[in-house]
């Protein structure tokens, strides 16, 4: 095989399924991130948020919820990591698995 | 902008930078200290110990660090603590060092096999002994590189706090920005800034990390497929790490 094929063939799809745990954190922490954009004025999760709690001034509450969301989201993003690891991972032996 | 200006401008930042760097130290302390505690807690403590660190380690990595400062910036007055903002941002910034240093440290723990407490039993070695020769020197020397890296991590976390309105270096940069509108130079200036207290520290952990590096040891992903990809030659210098 070329270098090219060896790669792709070879390397890649291990290389990959190795990097998936930690993808995953990035993942989350890139959700987590957006909420940093609210310091810029982007209208996203967090900023109308904040809008709202100064609206009506229900703080707690509202900010439990933000909090409940955001957990919802990075969980997603760590489980899905998971899942996908452990779907590219199949066939293979449980010693190599729990190493990497 | 005239060189009067230029000179606010310059003095203004280096207000900030004081309290970036003053902020950062307590913190870095509080979360070594707390990080100790913490991974001791877990490591020791026993099953609801793990189950309730856990639980802490979910939420601090589930939340973005903004929502956990806001969180703790207005739950505190319901337990009838009310600080000032700067003493709000060193307990929210301190409690996230203190969870995520002491995972590292945790895992640092978790990665000595248990054949060497078994092996310093076997010398006769007390707990205690076996802890403080055996166990805790060679902690030392896996997670000091990365907890180096999250003090650099943690440092440049302390810009979050300029949305609790305390005048670090990224709010006072904001301030100037709003009163001149050169934007450019002022966050050039903030970056410039940010790089000088970074890049020593990582750069100081990078060669911490190699020195203190056992040989032989090498964490686990690492080892598998890239050094099988590289030549022999590299593969058997044990400090080839990172």
């Amino acid at each position: 095989m070329g270098r090219w094929a060896t790669f792709r063939a070879v390397l890649l799809p291990q290389a990959f399924r190795r990097a998936l745990p930690s993808l995953g954190n990035y993942w989350s922490e890139m959700v987590k991130d957006t909420s940093l954009t609210s310091a810029l004025s982007v209208r996203e999760f967090y900023f109308v948020f904040t809008a709202e709690i100064g609206l009506n001034q229900r703080t707690y509450e509202f900010l439990i919820v933000a909090g409940f969301v955001y957990l919802v989201l990075t969980s997603i993003a760590g489980a899905s990591a998971r899942v996908w690891e452990k779907h590219l991972s199949r066939g293979e032996s449980s010693t190599l698995r729990s190493r990497a | 902008m005239n060189s009067t200006q230029d000179i606010a401008t310059l003095l203004t930042l280096l207000t900030g930078l004081s309290v970036t760097l003053e902020l950062s130290a307590v913190v870095l302390v509080i979360g070594t200290i707390g990080g100790i505690v913490f991974a001791s807690f877990s490591f020791f403590g026993g099953r609801w110990a793990r189950i309730f660190t856990d639980i802490i380690l979910f939420l601090t990595r589930g939340l973005p660090l903004l929502v956990q400062v806001f969180a703790i910036f207005y739950f505190l007055p319901i337990l009838g603590l009310s600080f000032g903002r700067f003493a709000t941002a060193v307990v929210a910034l301190g409690a996230f060092a203190s969870v995520t240093i002491g995972e590292i440290i945790r895992g640092g723990l978790l990665s000595i096999p248990k054949g060497q407490i078994e092996a310093a039993k076997a010398l006769g070695l007390s707990f205690v002994q076996s802890a403080f020769l055996v166990v805790f020197p060679q902690v030392v020397r896996i997670v000091l590189g990365p907890i180096v890296g999250q003090f650099v991590f943690l440092v440049k976390a302390t810009s979050i706090i300029s949305l609790l309105g305390v005048p670090e270096l990224v709010l006072a940069a904001r301030e100037i920005i709003e009163r001149t509108l050169e934007g450019f130079k002022v966050m050039a200036l903030v970056w410039f800034f940010y790089t000088l207290i970074c890049l020593p520290m990582s750069m100081l952990g990078r060669w911490v990390e190699r020195r203190m590096a056992i040989p032989g040891y090498a964490p686990g992903p690492r080892r598998s497929i890239v050094l099988a990809a590289t030549p022999a030659s590299a593969r058997s210098r044990p400090n080839s790490r990172r």
